[in-house]
């Protein structure tokens, strides 16, 4: 069983949870620096507990503490960098979803018919990438505060694309499967090369927030495994479907 | 909450925002301390509790400016404490802020000293909670 709070405990640990976290996304929503988080978590916890304080009542409300702190945030990542960090993943979907479209037929001994609704569905889901990775803060502080439209808008999204290829039916251009096949490995191998070389470079090494009395932590090979999970979890999905398919098809 | 008959010691808002910079400057010149320390300090001359919300903001504006110095010590048996010192920017910031607030003080003193009402209070630096009356 999880500890939702797991990292208010750690790192505030005198502190009511739900303030702690509520403090936690606002300072996460204005982009401040992990480091820094953790340090006013910190000194929270130190006041708290010397003073023996519950935080409501010396800090306030946790958002206008926050706000009231005015600390420096992250520099805004370039567009090259925002769309870098989600472009292997979205390499590799995008293989895998050609590979879906491929196979079947491969395996009927027919060719693949590419529609409009394949082309729609692309360009839908590209546009939703990049709104999600250029606006990230304003869409998670969006979920949080409207969490119904939220999830419509989500609803939406996944269903419209999806709709768009089931509806047209068009079809742009008639390939052969092996043709898609080729196309979609080269594209799931492409991204997950991209997805390895990131990880290497750590590039990614997302900013955990830290209490500043850590010291040099080594991360956790926990971490770290999952880390390099996260890049093997499409090309692994594909082989488990290209499998089904060929046995099943 | 103070009992019926026990003086406050509540400052105007606006008064203690007005010299809690220059205040922490000074109680800094002393030594290094952290964050409760301070507002103990604070408390002891007089100024009555500044809050959490409104003390850690101050000292993270200073540290912002560079007239801090922080430092992460080992707390005793609790949590970590997160202590402040001067920098030599923050030295003359003291001396320059001081010096001019003194001669504010000063200058308002003796505008508003007809003004006054005769204290029988033994405790001087504490006064009963204002009402509220907008400046004319």
């Amino acid at each position: 069983m999880t500890d939702r709070y797991a990292l208010e405990h750690r790192l505030a640990p005198h502190v009511d949870e739900r303030w702690t976290e509520a403090l936690l996304l606002e300072l996460r929503l204005r982009g401040v620096p992990g480091d820094t988080i953790g340090a006013v978590l910190a000194e929270v916890d130190s006041h708290v507990v010397e003073s023996g304080e519950p935080a409501h009542d010396a800090f306030g409300d946790p958002v206008a503490y926050a706000r009231s702190l005015d600390l420096p945030v992250d520099d805004e990542p370039g567009p090259r960098a925002l769309l870098a960090s989600t472009g292997p993943t979205a390499v590799q979907v995008l293989g895998l979803l050609v590979l879906g479209w491929a196979v079947p037929p491969l395996v009927r001994g027919e060719g693949l018919d590419l529609t409009w609704g394949h082309a729609a569905l692309v360009v839908l889901l590209g546009a939703e990438v990049l709104l999600l990775v250029r606006h990230a803060d304003a869409v998670l502080a969006a979920v949080v505060r409207r969490p119904v439209v939220s999830w419509l808008a989500l609803t939406a999204s996944t269903a419209v694309p999806v709709a768009l290829l089931l509806l047209l039916r068009g079809v742009v251009v008639g390939v052969p499967a092996a043709a898609g096949v080729t196309v979609g490995t080269a594209l799931l191998l492409a991204g997950t090369a991209w997805g390895l070389v990131r990880l290497r470079a750590h590039v990614d090494d997302a900013d955990p927030v830290r209490s500043p009395l850590d010291g040099d932590e080594p991360s956790s090979r926990g971490a770290e495994v999952l880390a390099a999970s996260g890049v093997w979890l499409v090309p692994a999905a594909a082989v488990v479907i290209t499998a089904l398919a060929l046995v099943v098809g | 909450m103070p009992q019926e008959g026990t003086p406050t010691a509540e400052w105007p808002g606006d008064w203690l925002r007005g010299v809690l910079a220059v205040c922490v400057l000074r109680v800094l010149a002393d030594g290094p301390t952290y964050g409760y320390a301070l507002g103990v300090r604070l408390a002891e001359a007089g100024l009555g509790t500044v809050k959490g919300g409104t003390l850690y903001p101050a000292l993270a504006r200073l540290e912002q400016a560079g007239l801090l110095d922080v430092e992460w010590r080992a707390g005793e048996g609790g949590p970590g404490r997160k202590y402040y010192a001067l920098t030599d920017a923050g030295r003359a910031e003291l001396t320059r802020s001081a010096t001019r607030w003194v001669r504010f003080a000063e200058l308002t003193a003796r505008l508003v000293a007809d003004a006054t009402t005769p204290s029988t209070d033994p405790a001087p630096d504490a006064v009963p909670l204002p009402t509220e009356r907008p400046l004319p």
